[in-house]
Order: structure tokens, then C-alpha cells, then sequence
């Protein structure tokens, strides 16, 4: 009797089980890339579910069309070295999102047109995965790498150095095309591990339909300055809706970032060794942003850019955040890109960077690797349509990005005052994720009142962070 | 005589014969867990106590100093850099405990109760409670993050009813509420199943009997069900404790570890300090110290577990 009543629910649940693992599978891989995008401490550039209608459409009759407007035109396809001639590279990336489509796409049309062959490989958690294959000593050719990474990569053996050839092949004045900082993050110890592919710096998206109700008009050409900027929050901020969609974690952190520099100081000191943002600046920036926050928007926290969302359905004017929501804002006919605010002395937006690096010492690989950057550097307004800012001067400021991709020249130009990190290994995560990440949160969130104490205690512990680095990493 | 004492000897040799083959079997029966066991489990962990004795980095063997029992006297030194965000994530997995423990047995166990009745459809009500349990702890946690997060479910429907909105996943202690709420959903089929197979062990004449002496339902539960259920209710209050203490996944997706960190447990702090900082050692010696602790609470478990299994036969 009692064996008979547990056999049914068994077998029926079974069934469900293997029902539920089957839809896990497709399930889970649609997930992940948002969930990799709550790693606010790396600034991990994913954006919400993969959209098949993001698909880009570079026909090779564009890339035609393109090669003139680029700036050395010398560098077109085809052109590979020799010894590069049939090659073949794997390049991981940590593109997870609907860029990675963008980035596989320009691999194939360069794979069509010179000789070599480059797979594009998008890794989720490619840090993990870039670790885990280099004790393996199954390391990829290449990868694409963020800035902050670099000297820690380099100096964990991960990176290899880009041999003279290689560099070779750039030519010797590539390094004035770039804004001087982007341009430094991929050298450590006088050797050259990365080339500057774009940077994607914080975006202002406004509120379209608000602004023009309020009569508030927005500069194309330059960012609001602090009055047009205070004076339209306090416009715009009503009952139901809020002037602006401030959270924590990592928007806390990149707008502390911002006005840290934007007044006048420092995360760190020159030589990457004592933490300063618990300076003069350091407080003014925590307060000014906390002050924005209680005054001017809803209580929003939590992982996950919640401020996006309150932004996207209408309940905030304005929000900062990165341009890997681009795809998904364009959706939204009312929204609009400008300029993070200048709202201190000076100004600066923060901003990561995808840079391309060598895993492989191998000559004719990196020759070939060689060939990859140079082409894909010189294309990257194709690129600029996953929603990042191309580094290169000259395409940046080309008409081509205008025209093809205009969200992204709405703001383009906060790439000349971009934040680029020292070259120095594990600085970003001492100085933000163990250090001045915790303050801001702590206050923004209401449970540290004293803004200069939080921020002490912040970089106390960093500076102790930072000494026990130069101990690992001096040898 | 020369007979018999070949007859002794050959029974003695034949003895043996038998008494050798005898004890490889039992051996090359768990033969095959004992290889993976070896090989993911015993090996690691005397590797990481090998690698808590270093500033460990393994793609950086050109610096590896031996520091002795530093990594673990950092545990304890408030001025190391481990000490405060070490003892904050062991103090949120045991508020974590405290939270999900209760639940996760108790409503196992009514739900068991009522799964256990005899009506319509009960087989299809057993195998709805139990099919969340075979989601991946990424698919029930992000499922439950659009549901608490800020834009989320709830706001949106308290926000249309007009109620007051909650920061579900932002002021503390409502993250609390909202990752035990997701882990009950999750994984209280599990408990349900194992009370459910239990109950169906204990004869309904006794039940029976009961009403015939009158007593009410609520009576007959605490008077037969629950002392019958004792052994089954202490080794699921065993396994519960276990999962709850290696919780990861929920709070890495749903919060990540904030606001400020409150609900960063201790295995996502081992996990930070490894791999994010590649302190390698020191997550090791964490990892270690840990260890220890549920290994003194599983077999405090297994004393109280054996002692009511005497009881219950006594």
C-alpha cells in the first residue's frame, strides 16, 4: 500500500525534473550576462538579455565604403606580414553581451579579407578563465583586456610583451592617435602588453520628453556646466518624478570618481603608492553626490544598476551610467546622450577601456595578432555600434562616427578627459573595491554620517592594501 | 597426525585464501567514489592547507614566501586587512542560518503534512512543491532578483495598489527576508520530499487508534507525528544548517554581498579574497578555519542524531 503511494509522485516528479534541467540549460545562458554586469567593482561592460535585433550589418560592401575614411589607409586588410599569412588566433574577450556579437562579426570579415584567421571567443568571467588556462598553460593567442587589468595581468606572467616587429607593424607615431592616459594604461615596466581599442566612459541619459516640457534645452557641443546642471535638477524634480536616478555601488563609485577629479584631486598618488582620496576633493565629491542623492532622487539601491530601471520607465530625468545600456536605451524613443556634467574646476568622466593584448610570445602569431589590431583599430567606427567610444583621434573625430553611430558622438568627446588608472598591479581593486567602494556606499546609503571618517578608514585600509602589493609585486 | 596436520594447513591456507579476497572486495566496491573522492575532495583540502602556509599566487611561483600560520593568526589580529570583512561575512552567514533554518524545516514539514493527505491531485500538488528544487541556484536567484529588485515585481504592483514600496534588496534587513524567501522556494521541495517519505512510514493504524481515544488532529500531530518524525526532522535540521552555512549564490546574484557588504557571506569573502585579489593563501586558511567549524557542528549533529536513535529504540 504505502510502497504503491510513493511510486506515482516519484516517476511524476521525475518527469519535472528533467523537464526543469532541460530548460535550465537555455535558460542560464541567457542569464548570465546580467548577471556579470552586477560585478560593479570591475565595471563589467554587459547590458541586459542578448537581442537578436541588435545584430549589426556589416556587409562587406561597407567595409568597402569604410576603408577610405579611416585615417591610415595604408593599414587595409590584406596587408598582413608574411609570416602572419595563415595563421590562426583565438581571442578571448570578456563581451558577453550584445557587443560580443559586434566584435565576432568584424572578426569574420577581417578573417575573409587578409589570411588570417581570427576566432572570437566572449568568456564570461574572463579574468577566472584567463587564470585558470595559464596554469594549464592553455592560453589563447590574445584577448581583449580591461584597462584596469593590465599591469596585474602583465605581472602575473598572463600577458606576454609585444615583441619590436609587432610594434613594428603600428608604426612608430601610433602613440599620438590616442588621448596620452588610455594610450600609458597598456604599458607596465617599459614594455608594451596592450593597444587602446575603445573606452566607454559614464553617459548622461536625459529625459527627452521632460526637458523639452520643462524648456530646458541640451548642449550638443560641450557638457552642462554646474549652474545649467543644478538649475535643471531642481526643475525637473517633481513629486512623481525624480530629477535624477543616483543607486550605489558601482555608479556611486565612477560618479565619486568623477567629481574627485572634476575637483581637483586624486585616487591615488602619482607613483600608484598612497591612496589621496580622502583628501579636500574627496569629501567635497562624497558630499556633493550624497547631497544629489537625498535631495534629488528616489531610495534606490541593490546590484543589478536598479537606477537604470527607474530611469528607463520614466521616474527619474537623468541617469549616469555606462554606455552598455546604449542598445537598450535606444529602444526608448524619449531618451536622450549628452556629456556627464562639468560640475568642478576641471574636467574628467570616468571611463573603462577594452584594450587589446598578446597572450602568445610565438613571432609569427603575434605578427599576425599584429595585423588584427591594426585593421580593427582602424575600423572601430564599426565597432563604436556596440555602443563604445572609439580611441583612435582620428576615427573618433571622423564624420563617420556622426553619421553611422550618433548616440556615441553625443558623447564622444568625454574620451579626451577619460580616468585611466597607473599602470600598477591590483590598483583598482585596492583603491575601489576594498577601498573608497565601501565609503561611498556607507554613506550614500545613509549609515555613515561623517564623510571624512569614511573615507579615512577607507584609505587606511587601502594604503595597507597598496604596501602589501609592492611586496608581491616587486619580484 | 601427518594428515591431520595437512588438513589444518590446508584449511588454515584456504582460510586465508578466502579471508584475503574477502577484504579486497568491500574495497573495490567503492573503488570508484573513493577515486573521486581522492581526487576532488581529500587532495585539495591537504593542498589548501599546504597553500595556507604561503602567500600563495599560482600564476606567480617566482614569489612564494612560507609564512607559517600568518594567513590564520590574521584571522584573529583586528589590524590585519582579512580581520573585519572576515568576521562581518561570518557573522552574515550565521544571521543567514538564523533566518532560512526555521522556515526551511517548518514549512517542509507543514507542507509534507498537507502533501500527505489523501485527496485529488496530490501527486501533481508533490511534484509542483518539488520542481523548483531542480532549478540551478543562477536560474531561482535571478528569477527572484526581477521580482524584489528596484523596478522589480513587487515595486511595480505595490506601486499600482497604491501600498508603500519597500528597498526589498537595499535596506537592511529586508535582503535578509528577500534571499530567504528565494531559498525557501527554492530548495524547500527537497525537505518536503524526505518528511513526505518519512510520514508515509508511520502506520495509520496508530492514527486510527488515536481517534478512537478522541483526540483532534492537532493532537494526533504532536502526539504521533512529530515524536515518529524525530529522527528524519533531526537530519534534515542537519542538512539544512549545512546548505544554509555554504550559502553563495543567492546574495552573489541577487545582492551582490551589499548594501555595504551585509550580506556578503563568508563564501563569497573567501571567494573575493582568492580569486578578486588573488590572496590565495589566506582564502585558503579561511577556507580551512571554516571548515573546522562545520565539521565541530555536523558531528555535535551526528552525537545528537545517534543519541535519539538509542532513544527512539529504547
Amino acid at each position: 500500500m504505502i510502497r504503491k503511494a510513493t511510486h506515482s509522485p516519484l516517476w511524476i516528479i521525475l518527469v519535472i525534473v528533467s523537464l526543469f534541467l532541460s530548460a535550465c540549460g537555455s535558460a542560464g545562458s541567457s542569464t548570465s550576462p546580467t548577471v556579470a554586469s552586477s560585478d560593479g567593482s570591475t565595471g563589467a561592460p554587459t547590458t541586459a538579455p542578448a537581442d537578436g535585433a541588435a545584430a549589426p550589418t556589416t556587409a562587406p560592401a561597407d567595409s568597402g565604403a569604410a576603408a577610405p575614411t579611416t585615417a591610415a589607409g595604408a593599414g587595409a586588410a590584406g596587408a598582413c606580414a608574411p609570416e602572419a599569412q595563415g595563421q590562426t588566433i583565438t581571442m578571448w574577450s570578456p563581451l558577453t553581451g550584445p557587443d560580443g556579437k559586434f566584435m565576432t562579426d568584424l572578426a569574420t570579415q577581417f578573417s575573409s579579407e587578409s589570411g588570417v584567421t581570427v576566432n572570437h571567443l566572449p568568456q564570461p568571467d574572463y579574468l577566472q578563465k584567463l587564470n585558470a588556462a595559464a596554469a594549464a598553460q592553455k592560453l589563447p593567442e590574445m584577448t581583449v583586456i580591461r584597462a584596469d587589468d593590465i599591469a596585474e595581468m602583465a605581472a602575473r606572467n598572463v600577458l606576454k610583451p609585444m615583441s619590436e616587429t609587432t610594434l613594428g607593424v603600428f608604426g612608430s607615431d601610433i602613440s599620438s592617435d590616442f588621448p596620452e592616459q588610455v594610450w600609458g594604461v597598456g604599458e607596465f615596466r617599459d614594455q608594451r602588453y596592450a593597444v587602446p581599442l575603445d573606452v566607454h566612459p559614464l553617459v548622461l541619459y536625459y529625459n527627452k520628453d521632460l526637458f523639452q516640457q520643462a524648456g530646458i534645452t541640451m548642449p550638443t557641443d560641450r557638457p552642462l556646466t554646474r549652474e545649467e546642471f543644478e538649475q535643471a535638477i531642481t526643475t525637473l524634480n517633481k513629486d512623481n518624478v525624480a530629477g535624477i536616478a543616483l543607486g550605489s555601488g558601482f555608479q556611486g563609485g565612477t560618479l565619486f570618481w568623477t567629481l574627485l577629479r572634476q575637483f581637483g584631486g586624486t585616487i591615488v598618488s602619482e607613483d600608484g603608492s598612497q591612496a589621496t582620496f580622502n583628501s579636500d576633493a574627496g569629501v567635497q565629491a562624497l558630499t556633493y553626490l550624497n547631497d544629489l542623492k537625498q535631495k534629488y532622487s528616489p531610495q534606490i539601491s541593490g546590484a543589478g544598476d536598479p537606477e537604470v530601471k527607474v530611469f528607463q520607465q520614466g521616474r527619474a530625468a537623468m541617469v549616469m551610467h555606462g554606455p552598455w545600456h546604449i542598445s537598450d536605451m535606444q529602444k526608448l524613443p524619449f531618451v536622450g546622450f549628452a556629456q556627464v556634467p562639468q560640475i568642478g574646476s576641471q574636467y574628467a568622466v570616468w571611463g573603462g577601456s577594452h584594450q587589446l593584448a598578446m597572450t602568445t610570445d610565438d613571432p609569427a602569431k603575434q605578427a599576425a595578432g599584429a595585423c588584427w589590431i591594426n585593421w580593427l583599430s582602424q575600423n572601430s567606427v564599426q565597432w563604436a555600434k556596440a555602443g563604445q567610444v572609439p580611441i583612435r583621434n582620428s576615427v573618433r573625430t571622423s564624420d563617420m562616427l556622426t553619421s553611422e553611430v550618433p548616440a556615441v558622438a553625443a558623447f564622444a568627446a568625454e574620451a579626451e578627459d577619460v580616468i585611466m588608472p597607473q599602470s600598477v598591479p591590483g590598483l583598482v581593486p585596492a583603491i575601489w573595491g576594498e577601498g573608497f567602494g565601501q565609503a561611498v556606499d556607507s554613506v550614500l546609503l545613509g549609515q555613515q554620517q561623517d564623510v571624512k571618517q569614511a573615507l579615512d578608514t577607507a584609505a587606511a585600509k587601502s594604503d595597507q592594501i597598496l604596501q602589501q602589493n609592492r611586496e608581491r609585486y616587486t619580484q | 597426525m601427518a594428515a591431520l596436520n595437512q588438513t589444518t594447513q590446508s584449511t588454515a591456507a584456504s582460510q586465508q585464501l578466502r579471508k584475503k579476497s574477502f577484504r579486497w572486495t568491500p574495497y573495490l566496491f567503492i573503488l570508484p567514489h573513493l577515486i573521486f573522492f581522492l581526487a576532488f575532495l581529500a587532495w585539495p583540502f591537504f593542498y589548501g592547507i599546504y597553500i595556507s602556509l604561503f602567500s600563495f599566487d599560482f600564476l606567480r611561483p617566482e614569489f612564494r614566501p612560507f609564512v607559517g600560520l600568518q594567513n590564520y593568526a590574521n584571522l584573529f589580529d583586528a589590524t590585519s586587512i582579512q580581520f573585519l570583512d572576515f568576521w562581518r561575512s561570518m557573522r552574515n552567514t550565521g544571521t543567514f542560518i538564523l533566518y532560512s533554518v526555521p522556515p526551511l524545516v517548518i514549512v517542509a514539514l507543514v507542507l509534507a503534512v498537507l502533501l500527505n493527505g489523501k485527496f485529488r491531485g496530490n501527486n501533481l500538488f508533490r511534484a509542483i512543491y518539488f520542481a523548483p528544487f531542480a532549478l540551478s541556484v543562477t536560474v531561482a536567484a535571478v528569477l527572484w532578483r526581477w521580482i524584489f529588485e528596484q523596478g522589480g515585481l513587487f515595486e511595480t504592483l505595490s506601486m499600482q495598489l497604491g501600498l508603500p514600496t519597500i528597498a526589498w534588496l537595499g535596506d537592511m534587513p529586508w535582503p535578509w527576508v528577500a534571499i530567504t524567501i528565494a531559498t525557501v522556494w527554492w530548495t524547500v521541495g527537497f525537505n518536503t520530499v524526505i518528511f513526505l517519505a518519512a510520514l508515509q512510514d508511520i502506520p495509520d493504524s496508530l492514527y486510527e487508534a488515536a481517534a478512537l481515544d478522541g483526540a483532534s488532529n492537532i493532537n494526533q500531530f504532536f502526539s504521533i507525528t512529530l515524536p515518529l518524525l524525530r529522527p528524519v526532522l533531526i537530519f534534515v535540521l542537519t542538512t539544512t544548517l549545512l546548505a544554509s552555512a555554504n550559502l553563495f549564490g543567492q546574495p552573489f546574484i541577487m545582492t551582490a554581498g551589499g548594501p555595504v557588504n551585509q550580506t556578503e557571506p563568508v563564501m563569497m569573502r573567501i571567494y573575493n579574497e582568492g580569486f578578486t585579489q588573488n590572496r590565495m593563501g589566506s582564502a585558503a586558511a579561511m577556507s580551512i578555519f571554516v571548515a573546522l567549524i562545520l565539521l565541530t557542528l555536523t558531528a555535535l549533529n551526528f552525537r545528537i542524531f545517534g543519541q535519539s536513535d538509542e532513544n527512539a529504540r529504547a
